[in-house]
């Protein structure tokens, strides 16, 4: 088994779950079920509009679209949430999708199957931040090389000398300065720009920064 | 006279006869008893003894009959998890109870099943421990085919690892499995340095494992099969003697001196017979019948609800110890033991609580488990 898979299993017993749902016989048994697998369970309803930062994952009713609207779903979920649900009409549907829960059990409350909804809500949870990290790492990065590229173009033609040279050139000021490329390279085709402003090639540099 | 019809489900054919049988012996014998020292209140217990052939479909099908057709509100029965979940939907529907007696791996609960068997916590924990301090690090893992020796070598190799141990193989054979597949894996065996072999192979291969040892003159202290299943039953279906020293772990020997055993002990063979082995599963079969027999002393009809919270509030002096259900998680304390093999073909108990050990089935992380471990609770009966 994967070094993730096995840390969600071995985590199991200091998770803090938070039990959305009127009280009632369910709730016990669901909240029963939590502490045999040994969570340590809070229980609130009605559903709160903010949620101790200490929750580890949620088991949520959920019966309409009201929830969506909650500052705790809003933009993205912060914790995994379990939804629990009595109906599948599209509304109910709709609204699990709308909030991004990542785990289901449905109505009435079985014991079977609660500890695999708990696990799974997590693991894609925590999948989907991980791949939200990397793609906005990504994109940084891909913003970044269009902008030394540029910079690099306008060094060339400036300077009258090749790539290579004006790459380095940008790195080596990158790490006297301590800044990253992007930022020396952002600087050097705004200042390029701003000393062009009167100069008869303004399209040029456009056409350059769009082709790129 | 009134009676309290119930449903008894083991296995007399397919590959868990041998649990089956004895789980039924247990099961009749505690029913006699109750019933020769009139009944409960006057009441006999009058037993529907249904034979389902270790066929799940046929636990479903024969279960639904006796809830159905026969009106009975409790079942004991079940020898494997495949059969206790095909059980399972049927009790849940009719809101009755079975009374489950077999050792299993965990991550079972039910408002509908009490489990008298004992869970990891309560059986490999004790093991591990045993070998660690008899210095055996090296393990190969054997076992049958099905859920319970591949969780429980799940947890073993959780335990190894946390000791500095390590596992050299990991090994299954099908539950019906030929005496030629256990003589491969035993010279598979010898190919390796593991000087443990931890065996959760239950039914014939069990004993043809301590026969090919035998034959091939391996003595516990070159390889030690330390087992969870293997038991007085496996002994007595043995070609030859065991040497002496392999050990096994579990919460009930026929060698444990207490008046509650002995009395246990003479009323099995006077039942059954003097040839008939008397093992842990015909024991927790007959103190589950006792735990029924208790709370319903108090009950004038079988309704599950009430009959549960009344299963919570009373104890039962079996012959392992005083047990009773955990309300936690419908699983029962238990006495986790050790009994090493003797060459009369009996355990030496070897280790014995001085307290019942609280049932934990969902218990995942033995790496805590193992740091926490208080030593001091146990003491050694040699």
């Amino acid at each position: 088994m994967s070094k993730a898979g096995e840390a969600l299993l071995r985590e199991l017993r200091s998770l803090r779950v938070l039990v959305l749902h009127p009280s009632d016989q369910e709730r016990s048994e669901l909240v029963n079920q939590l502490k045999r697998i040994g969570c340590t369970v809070s229980v609130e309803w009605p559903i709160p509009t903010t949620i101790d930062p200490e929750i580890d994952t949620i088991f949520c009713l959920v019966e309409d679209a009201s929830i969506e609207t909650l500052p705790w779903v809003r933009p993205h979920l912060a914790v995994p949430v379990v939804a629990i649900a009595q109906f599948e009409h599209p509304t109910v549907i709709r609204s699990l999708l709308e909030i991004g829960v990542t785990g289901f059990i449905g109505k009435p409350i079985r014991t079977f199957g609660v500890l695999t909804a708990l696990i799974m809500a997590r693991s894609i949870h925590r999948y989907e931040r991980i791949q939200s990290a990397k793609i906005a790492k990504l994109k940084e990065s891909l913003k970044s090389h269009r902008v030394i590229a540029q910079a690099v173009q306008t060094l060339c033609r400036a300077n009258d000398i090749g790539e290579g040279e004006a790459y380095e050139l940008i790195r080596r000021q990158a790490t006297s300065k301590r800044l990253s490329m992007c930022v020396i390279a952002e600087s050097i085709i705004n200042t390029s720009e701003l000393l062009t402003l009167d100069t008869q090639k303004p399209a040029n540099t456009i056409q350059l920064r769009s082709a790129k | 006279m009134e009676s309290l019809t119930v449903g008894v489900l083991f296995s007399q054919r397919g590959f868990s006869r041998w649990y089956g049988s004895s789980q039924l012996r247990g099961t009749i014998l505690a029913i006699d008893e109750i019933n020769l020292n009139g009944g409960l209140d006057g009441r006999m217990i009058d037993p529907i003894i249904c034979d389902p052939g270790s066929d799940p479909k046929q636990y479903s099908k024969l279960a639904n009959k006796l809830l159905l057709d026969d009106g009975v509100s409790v079942i004991f029965g079940c020898t494997t998890s495949f059969s206790r979940k095909a059980v399972t939907p049927c009790v849940e529907k009719r809101n009755a109870i079975l009374f489950y007696p077999t050792c299993y791996e965990g991550f079972d609960y039910s408002p509908n099943i009490i489990f008298t068997g004992p869970c990891p916590n309560q059986l490999h924990l004790e093991l591990h421990r045993y070998l660690c301090e008899r210095g055996r690090a090296s393990y190969y893992l054997l076992g049958s085919d099905y859920v319970f020796p591949q969780e429980s070598n799940r947890v073993i190799k959780d335990l190894v690892a946390q000791s500095n141990g390590k596992v050299v193989r990991e090994r299954y054979v099908p539950l019906d499995c030929a005496d030629s597949q256990i003589d491969d894996i035993v010279s598979d065996i010898m190919s390796t340095k593991a000087n443990v072999v931890l065996s959760t192979v239950v039914g014939s291969g069990s004993t043809r494992l301590y026969d090919a040892f035998h034959e091939r003159g391996i003595t516990p202290n070159d390889i030690v099969i330390a087992s969870l299943t293997a038991s007085e039953l496996d002994l007595s279906k043995m070609k030859h003697l065991p040497l002496s020293g392999h050990v096994t772990s579990s919460p009930y020997f026929a060698s444990i001196e207490t008046p509650e055993n002995s009395l246990f002990c003479k009323r099995f063979v006077e039942r059954f017979g003097r040839s008939v082995p008397i093992d842990t599963c015909a024991e927790a079969a007959y103190s589950q019948v006792h735990l029924f027999a208790n709370a319903m002393r108090s009950l004038d009809g079988m309704d599950a609800n009430r009959l549960r919270e009344e299963i919570y509030r009373v104890e039962v002096n079996a012959p392992q110890g005083r047990i009773k259900v955990d309300c936690e998680n419908n699983h029962t304390y238990q006495w986790p033991r050790i009994g090493v093999m003797e060459d009369a073909g009996t355990f030496q108990i070897v280790r014995s609580p001085s307290n019942s050990v609280k049932p934990d089935p969902y218990q995942i992380n033995y790496v805590d488990v193992l740091a926490a471990s208080c030593r001091p609770a146990f003491h050694f009966a040699l």
